[in-house]
């Protein structure tokens, strides 16, 4: 099989990067970092059609997945691959800054510890994963990637293009018992993710609590026999979480890379 | 739970079963009988012992059947007649170095019974012979490309199944194009679009997908695909495994007034005992004996003669008008319930193959409420695939089972209380 350079490099800038974030808001460490930091930072591949940006305002972060609404000290790395290989640790090949982004060259110096986080928290250890609401917060992120990486691999990979494009229209809720949820709206081979709780689903998928959830999201859950052991609970429009199986499957193959 | 002294159903040692068979076998229940196929949690998984239209779960609860083994069971579970057709012929011989006379006389008998068929071909399963029937096609037209309808189940050969599927590629469906069920201006664009390229079209008689309503042919529709593949040369293959011997013992074709070059049954062809059959006109004789396509157990001759025995009884007992009658008797009981408890019932295809939905609930919540409230009262009803009726079923039996539906549909209500059906199951 062979994986797309550029689809992988989309699932990094608009399903990885943009969880600092919700992280901003979980983590001191990150706020501590960040706490100074009143401007807006891109992430791009050359020419900026796929394009990621983290809007930093008084220790918080607003995160877009396009190009940024206002001037940004700009990454661009020269081309996907070279992106892929930074964000898998198997490059230290420095994006190049623009000209605004030379003026924060002392911020963009602790860009690499802010995106060591979201690996901290994608990939947690097992001191992280021992307490409850951190568990709680990795089971959440992972779910948050899971739902833009849909949209990315839907939208973008040739293979799975024609068969998103024959999903059943509607809004598939993901969910943990009373814990964090996500929701995805799917039509015309078109995904519409989104962070909590749908209004009216027509399908949930609902985890009995988060560690199915997280052996699920680590692809490690024969999923036929965990619903049929009811450690997952599927309802209403079962064609439409049985369409978004293979997508899944195919995120999971890009990011096990 | 308790009600009216009565308890519901719960499925303790189905459950503790299943725990065990997921760590043996690939999704504990795979394929169609998986429990994710219906709702899981609120279903038998297991079958203890089945008799007549009624089986026993490994708890001990009984079910009126309304999905007969899926369609197999058509003259009820553990049939004297046919069992001991089998029972006689096991004891000369089943699986050896040839098959039995008995093959000879179930093809004579297929011929007989089916007015298109000048011959037959036997197999094991459904999906034995629509890939049969294709590669026959293709080899009497000396063409590769296969024409379906969206939707329509033919098995799960690589070129019948959906791309997305484990296992399947691209490339595995490459010859197989799709068409709209009932889209007869779009079928003859495509034929023509393809022309000498297509060998066959295959479909089943009217359009039962699982999750969706049944739907019959438009008026003309056979009539017009008929004339289509006539003109362009495209065999008419008709996938009547599922409703095939429900609606006509010669071939649902006969039902909807028209006729296919080859026709695949399987399921109740048999009662239950493993054998399906392609069955076809003279022209197509001699490319079908081209197809190299067998199996260990394809000449058995015990399911030969159980399903010799199966035809006989299905004519002796006028197994299709019962059939229809009970299915109508079953349909109207469950409209009226809807009707009286305000929530509408959409039956749909025809009275020995039913199906229902409710009234705006196109995600299906509200059948997986009700139908699972029904089986735990004792009527085996599914969610999402169409039901089927039996010989075996009487009158006795639906009469209780529109008890159970009324039950149930007091349940159902109970748990909407107001709420969105999605937020009640
Ligand atoms: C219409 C139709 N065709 C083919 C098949 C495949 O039959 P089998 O499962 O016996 O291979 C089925 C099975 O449900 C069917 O309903």
């Amino acid at each position: 099989m062979v994986l797309s350079e550029s689809v992988l490099a989309a699932i990094y800038l608009k399903a990885v990067v943009p969880l600092l974030e919700d992280i901003a808001e979980i983590d001191e460490e990150v706020r501590d970092i960040i706490k100074d930091w009143n401007f807006n930072l891109q992430f791009q591949l050359p020419g900026g059609l796929h394009a990621s940006s983290l809007l930093f305002k008084e220790g918080t972060v607003e995160a877009w997945r396009a190009r940024s609404p206002g001037p940004a000290a700009v990454l661009t790395f020269s081309n996907a691959a070279t992106l892929n290989a930074v964000f898998q640790g198997k490059s230290d090949k420095s994006p190049r800054p623009n000209l605004y982004g030379l003026f924060r060259l002392k911020e963009l110096l602790k860009v690499d510890s802010l995106l060591k986080k979201i690996e901290y928290y994608l990939e947690p250890d097992e001191d992280l994963l021992s307490d409850p609401e951190a568990f709680s917060n990795c089971v959440r992120l992972t779910l948050y990637a899971m739902v833009y990486g849909v949209k990315v691999i839907g939208e973008e990979d040739p293979d799975m293009i024609p068969l998103a494009r024959n999903l059943p229209r509607g809004i598939v809720e993901i969910r943990v018992k009373d814990g964090p949820a996500v929701h995805l709206e799917v039509e015309n081979g078109l995904f519409n993710p989104g962070k909590g709780r749908a209004v009216e689903p027509c399908a949930y998928l609902e985890f009995e609590d988060l560690q199915s959830a997280w052996i699920m999201l680590q692809g490690e859950m024969d999923q036929f026999a965990a619903i049929g052991s009811k450690k997952v609970k599927i309802r209403g429009l079962i064609p439409l979480i049985d369409g978004i199986n293979p997508i899944l499957d195919r995120l999971s193959l890009y990011l096990s890379g | 739970m308790k009600e009216n002294g009565r308890k519901t159903y719960t499925y303790n040692k189905s459950m503790e079963l299943f725990e065990k068979a997921a760590t043996l076998i690939p999704g504990g229940i795979y394929g169609h009988m998986s429990p994710t196929a219906m709702v899981p949690g609120e279903y038998p998984y297991y079958t203890a012992e089945a008799n007549g239209c009624r089986y026993k779960d490994i708890d001990g609860n009984e079910f009126i059947d309304y999905m007969c083994a899926y369609g197999p069971m058509v003259l009820g579970y553990g049939n004297p007649v046919i069992d001991g057709a089998a029972e006689a012929q096991r004891k000369m011989a089943d699986t050896t170095n040839h098959p039995g006379p008995v093959m000879v006389e179930l093809a004579e008998k297929l011929v007989d019974m089916v007015p298109i068929a000048d011959w037959a071909f036997f197999a094991k399963n459904g999906g034995d012979m629509t890939t049969y029937a294709t590669l026959a096609a293709r080899a009497h037209t000396n063409r590769k490309k296969v024409i379906t309808v969206r939707g329509h189940y033919h098995g799960v050969a690589p070129w019948c199944t959906s791309y997305g599927h484990g296992g399947v590629t691209a490339e595995d469906r490459q010859n197989t194009l799709q068409v709209e069920w009932n889209d007869l201006d779009g079928f003859r664009q495509m034929a023509k679009e393809n022309r000498g390229e297509i060998a066959a079209f295959i479909a089943m008689p009217y359009h039962h997908i699982t999750f969706g309503r049944q739907e019959l042919p438009a008026e003309g529709y056979w009539t017009g695909v008929e004339k289509i593949c006539r003109e362009e040369e495209i065999v008419l293959i008709l996938d009547d495994v599922r409703a095939g011997f429900r609606l006509n013992l010669g071939g649902s074709n006969e039902y909807f007034g028209f006729k296919p070059d080859l026709i695949c049954f399987s399921k109740a062809v048999g009662n239950g005992y493993p054998i399906s059959a392609c069955v076809g006109k003279k022209e197509l004789m001699t490319a079908a004996s081209k197809v190299f396509f067998t199996g260990s157990f394809w000449m058995s001759a015990v399911p030969m003669a159980a399903a010799l025995a199966t035809l006989e009884e299905l004519e002796n007992t006028e197994a299709v008008k019962k059939m229809e009658k009970s299915g109508q008797l079953l349909i109207d009981g469950l409209v009226e319930i809807g009707q009286r408890h305000g929530l509408e019932i959409n039956p749909s295809g025809p009275p020995a193959i039913p199906f229902i939905h409710f009234c705006d609930d196109p995600s299906l919540y509200l059948n997986q409420l009700f139908c699972s409230e029904v089986t735990k009262r004792g009527s085996f009803f599914h969610p999402h695939h169409n039901w089927f009726l039996s010989v075996a079923h009487d009158e006795i039996d639906i009469k209780e089972t529109l008890n159970h539906a009324e039950e149930a549909m007091k349940a159902v209500k109970s748990a909407l209380d107001g709420k969105s059906p999605c937020l009640a199951v």
